[in-house]
């Protein structure tokens, strides 16, 4: 009865279920759309002009639901989708799909996103509910809108979301004419979305270090994100709160940013062993972390 | 009508100013302020940058309606919950942005640290940074957000909500994923107002409305409540409320002239216990209550 975190107190069913096609985007009206990969894609040239245009096919594994889920031959299902983007605090119902057998269980999506709406990134979402109330025997769902599977997929609106709010400022302000880059870490609140947290500033008088700097494969991109990679988790290690609530933290957060950096850069280490290689061998924290980006080119 | 793009304060520069402004008082932020920095700029795409002469009035606006409440001299409490509500609906009413835009802490960080920063003073004596910084706890931010969440159509004064409890309003708007689904923030804020303005309740009420907003979170995972009706989320907004209030131990009694009192018990339990006891001879009260009642003026909440 699990799905993901969630304990869910009767029997659930996968994400499987909602088939094999993935979502499909564009953001520009009439063009071809994008078939998406995996669970988390970065829409690329999105602006604040940019509508963004959705679509999927669901087919809806009937048979499987009733089986896994114990619930009756015949019962009304509802397919649920929605978006939600936590920066601007909104989240709408997109389409309600009802489904009662297998000869008719799927659905196409075409639907459409206006960016006044979004900001940084947002979560398309698909759950499987009863549409009526039903006894409930051996565990099983009962209530209307009771949740039976669910799938989220992240859209990750570049520029914005995809990396951390970058600006082309004059150093002078940091009396530091000839750095190139300044990193802005705030981890007060381990529990705020990173993007609140953390700046990047870049020199305005070396536009070919900005030019590399923004360039995602660039050698010199990849040496600021170990750089941030170093700094956030020496922040969280800095703070006793980190590890009690490590995790737990939010989607997005610094705490949950900081969760996968530790994880990719010290697998399988406790925290408190890299913690005590943070405070016993700097060096060799940073070198760890260094392994961990492709700062060189072979 | 296209929407307005204010000017955003890198937060470098923003935390720089609300630095500086830890030791300053009202009168001294009043000529701090100002409707342009140098380091603020609009975004280049999405819609219209503002007009410096549209900041300048918003300000104007902003001060006409505090000075009405004794802006500078020091604020009250009852000025600031005044401040809260009408600011609110002014800003919402005369900022015309997007939710996008107003998503963006550098528009929050210039306005409360380059427009207004005397306003944040005025309202926020303490001066704390975050008051002036772009973030939830932002002077104004807060207050358009809650505004624009809670935003009742279907009432004469659409900025009711506005006028709930501080801490009710917190239960509401920090709990992102349940507030994003705007009806179910304004069934959460009905079911709250109902608790506010009933007089036959224990208090302080506030527990009340922290337990309901945790029971609501807790189902959050299992129940789709985007696909919810209006009419279905009042009624689990209801539901909440209503077991928050049967189960917090606020009733007390005791029967006749004996002096041994029973008790707290939450709302079900005292139902349960005074089923069988002579009302004319039993006597009632509840948190808050100054005087024992004779059980038979007991008001069932449900």
């Amino acid at each position: 009865m699990n799905s993901g975190n969630i304990s869910f107190p009767f029997r659930t069913t996968t994400d499987s279920i909602f088939g094999q096609i993935n979502w499909s985007y564009t953001i520009e009206e009439n063009q071809n759309f994008i078939v998406t990969e995996s669970n988390k894609t970065v829409v690329k040239d999105w602006n604040y002009n940019s509508t963004i245009y959705l679509s999927r096919e669901i087919e809806v594994d009937y048979e499987t639901v009733i089986k896994d889920c114990k619930i009756p031959d015949g019962t009304r299902f509802n397919i649920v989708t929605s978006w939600f983007c936590p920066n601007t605090k909104t989240k709408e119902l997109i389409n309600i799909n009802p489904i009662q057998n297998s000869e008719d269980s799927s659905v196409t999506l075409n639907f459409e996103i206006s960016s006044e709406k979004l900001s940084g990134y947002f979560y398309l979402d698909i759950e499987l509910v009863l549409a009526v109330d039903i006894p409930s025997i051996d565990f099983t769902a009962s209530k209307k809108t009771q949740k039976l599977s669910q799938t989220r997929h992240q859209f990750l609106l570049e520029g914005n979301g995809g990396q951390f709010p970058t600006y082309e400022v004059d150093f002078g302000h940091f009396d530091a004419r000839d750095a190139c880059w300044h990193l802005d870490l705030d981890s007060s609140d381990l529990h705020s979305n990173i993007l609140n947290c953390a700046r990047l500033y870049l020199n305005i008088d070396k536009q070919q270090f900005i030019k590399d700097a923004t360039n995602s494969s660039s050698l010199i991109s990849n040496i600021i994100y170990w750089n941030t990679a170093k700094n956030i988790i020496e922040a969280v290690l800095e703070n006793d709160s980190y590890f009690e609530d490590s995790g737990n933290y939010p989607e997005n957060s610094f705490g949950s940013i900081a969760d996968t950096l530790v994880r990719i850069c010290f697998p399988a280490t406790p925290l408190e062993s890299i913690r005590n290689l943070y405070r016993e061998d700097r060096n060799k924290f940073s070198t760890k972390i260094l392994g961990t980006f492709e700062t060189y080119y072979e | 009508m296209s929407r307005l793009l204010y000017p955003r304060l890198p937060n470098h520069f923003a935390q720089e100013l609300a630095k500086s402004f830890e030791d300053k008082n009202v009168k001294e932020l009043s000529d701090h302020h100002n409707s342009s920095h140098n380091e603020a700029s609009p975004s280049s795409v999405g819609g219209i940058p503002v007009n410096e002469s549209v900041l300048v009035e918003l300000r104007e606006k902003v001060l006409l309606e505090v000075k009405s409440m004794g802006f500078p001299e020091t604020a009250n409490n009852l000025a600031k919950q005044d401040f809260d509500y009408k600011i609110g609906k002014l800003l919402h009413k005369n900022l015309n942005i997007c939710i996008g835009e107003a998503s963006r802490n550098e528009v929050w960080s210039f306005i409360g640290c380059v427009l207004m920063p005397d306003i944040v003073s005025w309202r926020f004596p303490s001066n704390q940074k975050d008051r002036f910084l772009g973030g939830g706890r932002n002077t104004f931010q807060r207050l358009w957000w809650r505004a624009n969440a809670l935003y009742d159509k279907s009432d004469n004064d659409p900025y009711h909500f506005l006028k709930l409890p501080e801490d009710a309003l917190v239960q509401i708007m920090e709990r992102p994923n349940m507030m994003s689904n705007w009806e179910l923030g304004r069934a959460i804020a009905k079911e709250t107002e109902k608790i506010v303005q009933n007089q036959n309740l224990p208090t302080p009420k506030d527990k009340f409305w922290r337990d309901a907003c945790k029971r609501i979170g807790q189902r959050g995972p299992i129940f789709s409540y985007i696909s919810m009706s209006i009419e279905e989320l009042s009624i689990l907004a209801e539901e909440c409320f209503m077991e928050s209030l049967n189960s917090i131990p606020s009733y007390f009694y005791y029967i006749g002239d004996q002096k041994k009192q029973f008790g707290p018990f939450s709302l079900a339990e005292f139902k349960k216990a005074i089923a069988d006891l002579e009302p004319s001879k039993t006597f009632f009260a509840y948190k808050g209550m100054k005087n024992w009642k004779p059980l038979n003026e007991f008001n069932d909440l449900s």
